[in-house]
């Protein structure tokens, strides 16, 4: 019993007033994941659901993808999207919409991220649409 | 010139970003940009470079064939290209339609040629110069293109050739291969009419011979790569994929940086062989082994005075 009581005392085991900082970062990694969830629920029903095809998108959006494409066929890794990401005022949880839903324009596999069919048809599509 | 590497059997072919960047201004240097998007020149391309299509430029405008003699002599003059030019060769995709126009003018006698090691990927980003200005067309008097066949192959030399012992190598995913797939997704244009591979091709997808950054791999990789799947240097070697660019870049690996005697590249590939009847396909993993004479298609005679055109004597 007076082990138990120092471990208390110390914060170790027991029920404590304020949370060990374990649980409050298990809390917190909690919430980020259900942030992630919802942006992408989000990024999917607007869409699948709410934009018609074609509608267009923020330029930056597009910027993303094509510099994904200059990476070549290796695609970039994910430190380096989010690098990418940054340049165009995007911060990793905002990145995450790239790849939900049906027509993802990104796909991760194997720790590295590439266009899929959607996003190089974006690519190109950009291209016609804005290069002189 | 140094090559990237420092260890290939034909030193220099590689040029680094670093190089490059260091030499823009050189004399004689002429760089081309070669894309599967070719608007992404017009976006940007290294200081210097010409930009030339694909497509337009380096396919005959109706026959399904490359650019004949004529045309590639105007194309060289366009981009400024005379007996002493060294050039530079570079665009998207790992280099893979920057690697078919080194092929090309290759077939056409040009020798001064090399490829920028990382391409465009690599250059951009390194954060290199780029640039929207295009170049003056500087008034030359190019060589005068003149074909040679030997680095070119067509399924009359699968057929013909096979027989003798010769390689072949599919270089496209293995998904593609197997049959499980007519085409990578996105490319719905360029499907066969029949998904495999042709019976005793090897699998070698393009990417193995590259970095994640798009540089070719070290010569003594490359060598273990393709000799622990027993492809050897002294043998013929046909290279193909579905319409003859992802195998460009092989062949420009095993011809260029390894130094392979004999390697021509079928850029009928694919397309042409899953969609001609009667052409023997395997699927699956198994290699397979191409029976010849091939037996004429069903119902189909052949005209007397004809020989079977799918016979190994072609």
């Amino acid at each position: 019993m007076a082990a138990k009581g120092a471990q208390e005392a110390r914060g170790l085991v027991g029920p404590t007033r304020a949370p060990s900082i374990m649980a409050l970062r298990t809390d917190l990694w909690r919430l980020r994941e259900g942030l992630d969830r919802l942006d992408a629920q989000l990024a999917r029903l607007a869409e699948e659901d709410e934009a018609p095809a074609g509608r267009l998108r923020p330029e930056r959006y597009y910027l993303v993808l094509l510099a994904v494409y200059e990476r070549g066929p290796h695609g970039a890794s994910t430190d380096e999207l989010a690098t990418i990401g940054a340049g165009c005022d995007y911060d990793r949880r905002g990145l995450g919409g790239y790849f939900a839903g049906k027509r993802a324009p990104l796909r991760s596999e194997g720790g590295r991220v590439r266009l899929t069919v959607e996003g190089t048809r974006l690519v190109r599509e950009y291209l016609g649409r804005t290069v002189p | 010139m140094s090559a990237s590497n420092g260890e290939f059997m034909a030193p220099g072919v590689l040029v680094s970003c670093d190089w490059l960047a260091a030499n823009l201004d050189a004399p004689r240097l002429v760089i081309v940009e070669v894309d599967e998007q070719p608007l992404l020149y017009r976006l940007g391309h290294i200081p210097g470079a010409h930009g030339i299509d694909w497509r337009a430029d380096l396919q005959h405008p109706f026959v399904r064939d490359i650019p004949d003699e004529d045309a590639v002599g105007r194309l060289w003059r366009r981009l400024g290209i005379d007996r002493d030019s060294i050039v530079v060769l570079y665009g998207d995709k790992n280099n893979w339609y920057a690697c078919f126009g080194f092929w090309l003018f290759w077939l056409y006698g040009l020798r001064n040629l090399h490829i920028l090691d990382g391409g465009r990927p690599l250059w951009v980003s390194q954060n290199l110069p780029m640039t929207r200005d295009e170049p003056f067309a500087v008034a030359v008097r190019p060589p005068r293109p003149r074909l040679t066949g030997s680095m070119r192959a067509g399924f009359w030399h699968v057929l013909a050739t096979r027989g003798a012992g010769a390689q072949l190598i599919d270089v496209r995913s293995p998904e593609e291969y197997r049959g499980e797939l007519l085409t990578e997704p996105g490319y719905p244009e360029e499907a066969a009419q029949r998904p495999g591979h042709i019976p005793g091709a090897v699998n070698v997808p393009w990417a193995l011979a590259t970095q994640l950054d798009g540089r070719f791999k070290p010569a003594h990789e490359l060598l273990v790569l393709y000799g622990a799947l027993g492809i050897r240097a002294d043998r013929p070697t046909i290279t193909y994929c579905r319409i003859g660019e992802r195998s460009a870049h092989t062949w420009f690996v095993l011809h260029a940086l390894l130094g392979f005697a004999d390697v021509r590249n079928y850029d009928g590939s694919w397309t042409e062989w899953g969609s001609i009847m009667g052409m023997p396909i395997e699927l699956g993993d198994q290699v397979g082994e191409l029976s010849l004479p091939c037996p004429a298609p069903a119902g189909l005679d052949v005209p007397s005075g004809l020989s079977q055109p799918l016979a190994a004597e072609v």
